[in-house]
């Protein structure tokens, strides 16, 4: 039941040249996961392919990787009770995935809409 | 079978065999009244109790009590509510007269662990997030009674019948590393094949199921709880009733174990004289007695009558009425000279009446019950105990014996009646099984004949007693009721106004007889007379005839003495 997951680890986007006045939006990402449980594992990959295939000047991206078996109480205090749960802010709106995000294509019209 | 499905489904990790080696399993009390002695002793203390039922069936109220209980015996608790916001539960809980508005949140947590309304479900999830959090909430609060409550909805969206075992043995194996008692209600609806895996699964990975069932009639709705499994324990395994009252669950256990009633031998007035003789001085003590009978035979006259005379000695007594309102009782029997009004006024008498068919037995028991334990009768009558029968739910039988046994071991003494349906006929065998219970049986029915229908009352059975069988008139007047001696005749019985006239004509028969009998004499006695007066006459005669005849002879006497007299005469004067 022990995991060598990295925590709070910020992931920026890739870099590359940004077409000018257009400043990409930042949204932020929480990933749940329980420590290297099959499901956890496959969901940061996941999310990390999603994120590495949008263009730096379109969004950019803020991870943390959060372990509910080191960090219970963030967990309560978000309400996950499942593991794997994506938690997506983008200014007031606030989204949650639950799964091990194995439907890319639906992660990635997510990340964009 | 057991090993193969195990094997099928991984654990959440580890090797360690959840199943529990063969020592004595240890219990927990769940405090919830006759449910602790189905189950011999309580829930498993450290594993899963999976509760199975229909919407509505009772599930999280059972899961709320045992909360509530192990609260009050030093036990905090934390419920997971996958199904309902935890405010409809908080005012759910508020309906029960368990004073949860004074526990605090800490010490029964109710975790909401519904997912929000709009997660988006993208592939397989697990329960680690949640059993993480729960860990870290028993570290704080020392909670020991955990309950999962409507785990299929969260298990349900994971789609995957695979998956969805799996997540249960994660449970299963979290909750008996973390030494805690667990509850998991899940629904089931009884017939998708779906249910049907998921209650499989449930069997094989719980150590205990229990199923609560609901079963709707025309009449009433009846609540059962069974007892599937338990690992390592015995259990009842027959569907018990239970009622939900406002102290929440109630089983009602079969009881009948104990069958050391206190016994007496004194007796108690009937209230009726006559009858109070037939029977050897009355009802005894603390018994039971059955009377049977048609509609309008005055089974309740017999009741009343009994509990008159019981309140007019200073006697507690309780009424207990189906489906006919206590005013209209008092009413009725004001036409016989019984002022029941006055008891009640008094407070000696209570009387309550219900609609048989507004709850189901096993609710009307709980509510009798509540009112022998408030008012502490001596004397009960129910009229009529086949109320509660005639609505054939599966457990009406066995709680019409098990008010009669509550009410003999609190020593009252009880007078039921049982309505006899003649029409359906059906009622006969109802009757005859409480019968068995009933110390003394009386029946009372119409005799039909020259136009009029009479009351006769029969003693079928009287425990320890020695009793007439023969049947006698019941006769209802002003002044109550009275037991009339039947009249027989010729090989038949008569009653009423028969009764009357054949007490009338047999009557006028014998001073007719008399008559005749008195005239045959006189004529004798003429005859004997008339006799002597000719026997006196002929002794008479022969008297006179016998004085002729002496005469006569005196007279030949003197005739031949004379001529003597003259030849010696002669003889004389010849020879002078």
């Amino acid at each position: 039941m022990t995991s060598i997951t990295p925590t709070n680890a910020t992931q920026p986007g890739p870099s590359g040249s940004r077409p000018p006045g257009a400043a990409p939006k930042t949204i932020k990402l929480k990933l749940y996961v329980a420590g290297a449980t099959p499901n956890s594992v496959r969901a940061e990959h996941n999310l990390h392919t999603a994120i590495k295939s949008i263009a730096a000047e379109v969004m950019t991206f803020e991870l943390q990787v959060i372990d509910v078996f080191t960090q219970q109480k963030r967990a309560i205090l978000d309400n996950v009770i499942v593991t794997p749960t994506l938690i997506m802010e983008k200014g007031d709106r606030r989204h949650t995935l639950v799964g091990d995000l194995s439907e890319t294509a639906r992660l990635h019209a997510m990340l964009l809409a | 079978m057991k090993k193969s499905s195990r094997s099928a489904a991984p654990p959440g990790g580890g090797s360690a065999d959840p199943i529990p080696t063969a020592k004595p399993i240890v219990k927990k009390r769940t405090g919830i009244p006759g449910f602790d002695e189905i189950t011999e002793g309580g829930l498993p203390a450290v594993g899963v109790t999976a509760i199975v039922g229909d919407p509505g069936s009772g599930k999280t109220v059972f899961a709320l009590q045992m909360l509530v209980n192990g609260f009050r015996r030093g036990e905090p608790g934390i419920l997971v509510a996958f199904e309902e916001p935890t405010e409809q539960l908080r005012y759910n809980l508020s309906s029960f007269d368990w004073g949860f508005a004074d526990i605090a949140n800490d010490d029964i947590c109710l975790i909401d662990a519904r997912l929000p309304a709009d997660t988006i479900q993208t592939g397989g999830f697990d329960l680690s997030g949640l059993l993480a959090s729960l860990e870290g909430r028993i570290a704080e609060s020392g909670a020991t009674n955990l309950v999962f409550d409507g785990i299929d909805m969260l298990l349900g969206a994971l789609n995957d019948e695979a998956l969805e075992r799996q997540e249960m043995a994660r449970l299963g194996e979290w909750v008996r590393r973390s030494g805690v008692t667990a509850i998991i209600t899940v629904k089931s609806y009884g017939a998708s094949e779906r249910d049907e895996q998921r209650t499989a699964v449930l069997q094989f990975l719980s150590d205990s199921v229990v199923r609560f069932q609901g079963s709707l009639t025309p009449d009433a709705f009846s609540r059962t709880v069974r007892i599937v499994k338990y690992r390592g324990s015995g259990f009842a395994a027959n569907p018990v009733p239970f009622v939900i009252g406002e102290s929440g669950i109630e089983v009602i256990g079969f009881g009948g174990i104990r069958l050391d009633y206190p016994i007496f031998s004194e007796r108690v007035s009937t209230g009726v004289d006559r009858l109070d003789a037939k029977l050897g001085g009355g009802y005894v003590r603390a018994s039971c007695t059955l009377v049977s009978g048609a509609p309008g035979t005055s089974k309740t006259s017999l009741g009343a009558s009994f509990l008159n005379a019981a309140c007019e000695r200073g006697s507690r007594c309780l009424f207990v009425s189906f489906d006919e309102s206590s005013s209209q009782i008092v009413s009725n029997m004001r036409s016989i000279g019984l002022d029941l009004a006055r008891h009640v006024e008094s407070g000696l008498l209570t009387m309550e009446s219900f609609i048989s068919a507004s709850r189901s037995p096993e609710e009307h028991f709980v509510a009798i019950r509540k009112m022998i334990a408030g008012h502490r009768p001596e004397f009960m009558v129910i009229d009529p105990l086949s109320a509660l029968l005639k609505m054939q739910l599966p457990f009406a039988e066995m709680i019409g014996e098990r008010i009669l046994e509550h009410a003999k071991l609190a020593g009252i003494t009880v007078l039921c009646t049982s309505l006899l349906d003649s029409v359906t006929g059906t009622q006969e065998l109802s009757a005859s099984h409480v019968s068995t219970l009933a110390d003394t049986w009386l029946h009372v029915s119409y005799v039909a004949s020259e136009g009029e229908r009479n009351r006769a009352l029969t003693i079928i059975k009287s425990r320890g007693t020695a009793h007439s069988n023969q049947v006698s008139e019941m006769v209802l007047g002003p002044g109550g009721i009275d037991i009339v001696d039947v009249y027989t005749a010729e090989g038949e019985v008569l009653m009423g106004s028969a009764r009357h006239q054949k007490q009338a004509s047999d009557r006028r028969k014998e001073l007719q007889m008399e008559i005749a009998g008195q005239r045959a004499r006189f004529e004798l006695d003429k005859d004997v007379a008339d006799l002597k007066s000719v026997l006196q006459r002929a002794v008479q005669n022969l008297e006179w005839k016998e004085r002729e005849v002496a005469l006569l002879g005196l007279e030949e006497k003197a005739l031949r003495e004379g001529a003597r007299t003259d030849a010696d005469e002669r003889l004389i004067l010849r020879q002078d």
